[in-house]
């Protein structure tokens, strides 16, 4: 049995997780339900769990707080929140999952199934990213990105980072070092979180670090060698981004 | 002293013969008038020898018997070498002009002396006064003798016959007596030819009328410093003795032409000419001097006799003394010239040395062998040693003047120089002036027109953001449609009544994703025609739920992950369809009501989206006048969004709504959008 413990300041949203996830009638047990979090964190840390659903924003202790009072944190946590788009942005860096209030039965359902493919306890190095992104309130470009695999997480640094291919709704990463990724998310998704001066869509299936770039062919349709190697098109529609690539390359030296 | 030597050598003479002299080396000098076989004729000039071969001697020759130069004297004699030696006599005389006749081998020779005798008829070209003679041992030889006096002159009329030792005494005491007016007069001659030659160039090359006038000043002393001194032992100044008649006409006329030349020397040296009085009475003082110059020779060409030349001489010095005096002490009082005192020292030397000549000349200082000016000339020589201080002071003074005129032209032209320095330095001074104001004035227009550009870029900037804020506004209400709003939410709660809950839920799921889904990407000034599409389906699938079977909402997509590659205003798509189902769709009578949305990509991406309704023109004939003015509100905030878009954006997207018909009948609304080919 999964051990889950539900923490919102509001009970109507205990409430209707609770119903969600009881809905789903899979072998979850809902060990906890608290609107306040310092009950929450007394529970967690005297029982052994092995989800937590965080609300971020509660008036007496956020979720982020709560969440350094723990060392270590010996399960996961699948955040919740209504409308943060800081927050957001970091938990696609971290690689945490999350879910958006309203609370959706198709987006818990996704979110649970995700989560399950890969049962495991928060990673220190994840857990920092997430602070790290949240205290610097997006000011600044993390160097760092965690990527969801098929069997875990992978922290890379962004800059190590040389293109993103789509594969279905996965996507595969290509490393500096040779090394590849197949990531857990679209490439819509990727897009949305790698910064858009350095990564480039020059291609329905091809996102593109501006730093790795080789070359750059014009003729034809338009050709981008990279690093690694290989031949990438330009969509014809993004042959105008040969430039504003150009310009991002030279930023790099 | 000649006559003192005569007097010794009568005393002394051993022999003394009638009729015949007896020459021996014993002797000196016989003077002929002492002899008694000496005969006389008086002849006029003219007469030649050989007519006076032929008349007869008759009177004896005295010393009263005098010789002139119209009547001139022959003397006839025979002498007698009483030695034993083939020795060298002199028939010696102080005339201007006498000759002997001797005849050798039956040939009269003649043979020529005397002080007026050209030097090249004179047999003795070193003195005058001697004419060998050559008589073989115990030889008798006849003699003739012709003396003249010279035209101008006054000699001492004494001749006689001396030994070559008398010869060499007389000669050796005469080169004696005249050694300090021969080296003095080389002296002078020297310097004074080098002052000519040195002035000569500076005419040359400056030709200044001053250095002109000096030049013939120069070489008219120099003329007439030939012309005063009887004999030199230097041939080259001998010139004048070849022409010694001349030499004496020259004389006078010499000397005035260098005085008239000196004046007008004077005259440009110290600038005479600027007093108008005094300049016009030098000047013509000057052409005087010329005019008796030339009067004066024609004068003596003719015939004139000594008196007439001493009267002349007297006279033109009284007059002229005088005058040139006070012309002088005019000068002296009138003349401001930085030159005036070597002119006064010149004047000095030239007074100095003419005093003490005419003192030499008055007190006989020249005979006197006691006095230090015993010797030849000596006061025509003091007089020209006067003159050569006098022109080496002025030669002074015009290389002073030299240097006067070219100080007086270096500061003429240091201060051309200055001026033209001042000049430049006022032009540069304007130019610069001119420089500053042109680049003020540039500055100033720069500044002008960089605010103006900024002035306008600010305005354009405000009307940008400004049109900005409100297509921001406008887009955010138009998207958030009240009508939208509270239609949803009556929608729901008319779910909820009809207890169809799992509905319910899932419109409201829907709905809180679309909100959420807008405001998210009103945020954006572009979003993907992707995620437009998602927001597009779940608009649909909510009014679907709200509409009921009837109608059809169809969605055509070819490529879905091409979508991503273009580009789009947020909810640009989302009040057409609105529009298309509440104004096209609702209002229609039709059975089947159909909405259809594609998305086409051949070379580019075609979004069309086409209803079957009722058409634009009816269904504003159906509806309230607000509400058309509401819709065409709405239809104008999308225009100018997609401007705008369209202004930012690399892609382009043009609009057409297109009024669909059928039989002439109003069948619907195309809206269609088209991506125009991106070209770079």
């Amino acid at each position: 049995m999964i051990k889950i413990v539900i923490l919102d300041d509001e009970k109507h949203c205990t409430d209707i997780l609770q119903t969600l996830i009881e809905r789903m009638r899979r072998n979850y047990q809902i060990s906890g339900v608290f609107n306040d979090p310092f009950e929450a964190l007394e529970f967690i840390e005297n029982n052994e769990i092995d989800l937590l659903f965080l609300d971020i924003q509660m008036p007496k202790l956020n979720g982020f707080k709560l969440l350094d009072k723990i060392s270590p944190i010996e399960f996961d946590v699948i955040f919740t929140t209504a409308y943060d788009q800081y927050a957001i942005r970091a938990f696609e860096y971290s690689a945490f999952h999350y879910l958006l209030k309203p609370i959706t039965e198709k987006a818990l359902v996704q979110v649970m199934l995700s989560w399950e493919q890969r049962i495991r306890k928060v990673n220190a190095e994840q857990w920092s990213l997430l602070k790290k992104v949240v205290e610097e309130e997006n000011t600044t470009i993390p160097g760092k990105i965690a990527l969801p695999t098929g069997t875990g997480y992978e922290i890379m640094k962004i800059e190590e980072i040389v293109r993103c291919q789509s594969e279905n709704n996965y996507t595969s990463f290509v490393f500096k070092d040779g090394s590849k990724a197949l990531v857990c998310r679209t490439l819509k998704e990727v897009e949305r979180i790698l910064p858009t001066k350095s990564f480039f869509r020059v291609h329905q299936s091809h996102l593109i670090s501006a730093r790795h770039v080789k070359t750059i062919n014009r003729q034809g349709g338009g050709t981008i060698y990279m690093l690694d190697g290989v031949e990438i098109p330009i969509s014809r529609q993004k042959k105008n981004y040969i430039d504003n690539l150009l310009n991002s390359m030279l930023k790099f030296d | 002293m000649k006559n003192l030597i005569f007097v010794i050598l009568l005393l002394f003479c051993p022999i003394f013969l009638f009729g015949q002299i007896h020459l021996s080396r014993d002797m000196t000098l016989k003077e002929l008038t002492q002899e008694s076989g000496v005969r006389l004729l008086y002849t006029d000039k003219n007469k030649t020898f050989e007519e006076v071969k032929k008349i007869d001697f008759k009177s004896s020759y005295s010393s009263k018997d005098r010789a002139t130069y119209e009547k001139v004297i022959w003397l006839k004699f025979s002498l007698m070498n009483t030695d034993n030696y083939n020795e060298t006599y002199y028939i010696y005389s102080e005339m201007a002009y006498f000759s002997y006749y001797q005849k050798i081998e039956d040939k009269w020779r003649e043979n020529n002396g005397g002080y007026l005798t050209p030097l090249k008829d004179r047999t003795e070209r070193r003195t005058a006064d001697f004419i060998p003679i050559q008589i073989k041992p115990y030889e008798e030889t006849t003699i003739y003798v012709r003396i003249q006096e010279g035209r101008l002159s006054l000699s001492n009329q004494k001749t006689g016959i001396g030994t070559k030792a008398f010869f060499y005494e007389t000669a050796y005491k005469q080169e004696e007596y005249n050694r300090p007016a021969a080296i003095f007069s080389l002296i002078y001659f020297a310097g004074l030819s080098m002052v000519f030659i040195f002035i000569g160039m500076m005419y040359v090359f400056n030709r200044e009328t001053v250095y002109f006038y000096y030049m013939f000043y120069l070489f008219f002393q120099l003329l007439y410093s030939l012309i005063a001194y009887p004999e030199h032992p230097l041939e080259f100044i001998n010139i004048a003795r070849y022409y010694p008649e001349m030499s004496i006409l020259l004389t006078e006329t010499v000397q005035f032409i260098f005085i008239g030349f000196y004046v007008f020397f004077i005259y440009k040296l110290l600038d005479i000419s600027k007093i108008s009085v005094l300049g016009k009475i030098v000047r013509i003082f000057a052409w005087l001097c010329f005019l008796y110059a030339i009067g004066v020779f024609i004068f003596y060409l003719n015939d004139i006799d000594l008196r007439a030349k001493s009267l002349t001489f007297v006279i033109s010095r009284i007059v002229v003394m005088p005058i040139n005096l006070a012309l002088i002490i005019w000068i002296l009082f009138k003349v401001k010239h930085k030159l005036i005192n070597y002119f006064v020292i010149a004047h000095l030397f030239f007074f100095v040395g003419a005093l003490i000549a005419v003192y030499i000349a008055f007190t006989g200082l020249k005979t006197n062998p006691e006095s230090i000016f015993y010797f030849e000339n000596s006061a025509d020589m003091v007089f020209q040693a006067g003159l050569l201080g006098e022109v080496i002071c002025f030669s002074f003074a015009l290389s002073l003047r030299v240097r006067l005129i070219q100080k007086e032209r270096r500061d003429t032209v240091r201060a051309y120089i200055e001026q033209l320095k001042e000049n430049e330095k006022i032009q540069q001074e304007m130019n610069e002036e001119l420089d500053k104001k042109v680049n003020e004035k540039t500055e100033e227009l720069l500044q002008v027109y960089l605010d103006i550009e900024k002035q306008r870029k600010l305005e354009l900037q405000r009307e940008f953001d400004q049109k900005l804020k409100e297509m921001e506004t406008m887009a955010l209400r138009s998207q958030m449609n009240p009508h939208f709003l509270f239609n949803s939410m009556n929608a729901i709660k008319h779910l909820i009544m009809k207890e169809s809950l799992e509905d319910a839920m899932h419109y409201l799921d829907n709905f809180s994703i679309l909100l959420r889904s807008v405001l998210q990407n009103s945020k954006y000034d572009a979003i993907t025609v992707e995620e437009e599409l998602e927001v597009l389906k779940l608009y649909l699938s909510m009014e679907k739920i709200r509409l009921g079977d009837e109608y059809s909402f169809e969605i055509k997509v070819e490529k879905n992950e091409e979508l991503s590659m273009y580009a789009i205003p947020s909810l640009l798509l989302q009040p057409i369809v609105e529009n298309a189902i509440w104004h096209g769709l609702i209002p229609s009578a039709k059975e089947k009501k159909e909405l259809i949305i594609s998305f086409e990509i051949q070379d580019t991406l075609v979004i069309s989206i086409r209803d079957n309704g009722i058409g634009r023109s009816k269904s504003s004939e159906k509806e309230s006048e607000d509400f058309e003015i509401h819709q065409s509100l709405g239809l104008k905030i999308l225009r100018d969004r997609l401007a705008l878009f369209n202004h930012f954006q690399e892609t382009k997207i043009k609009m057409d709504i297109i009024d669909l018909e059928e039989n002439n009948a109003p069948s619907g609304t195309l809206v269609t959008f088209t991506y125009k080919i991106a070209q770079k």
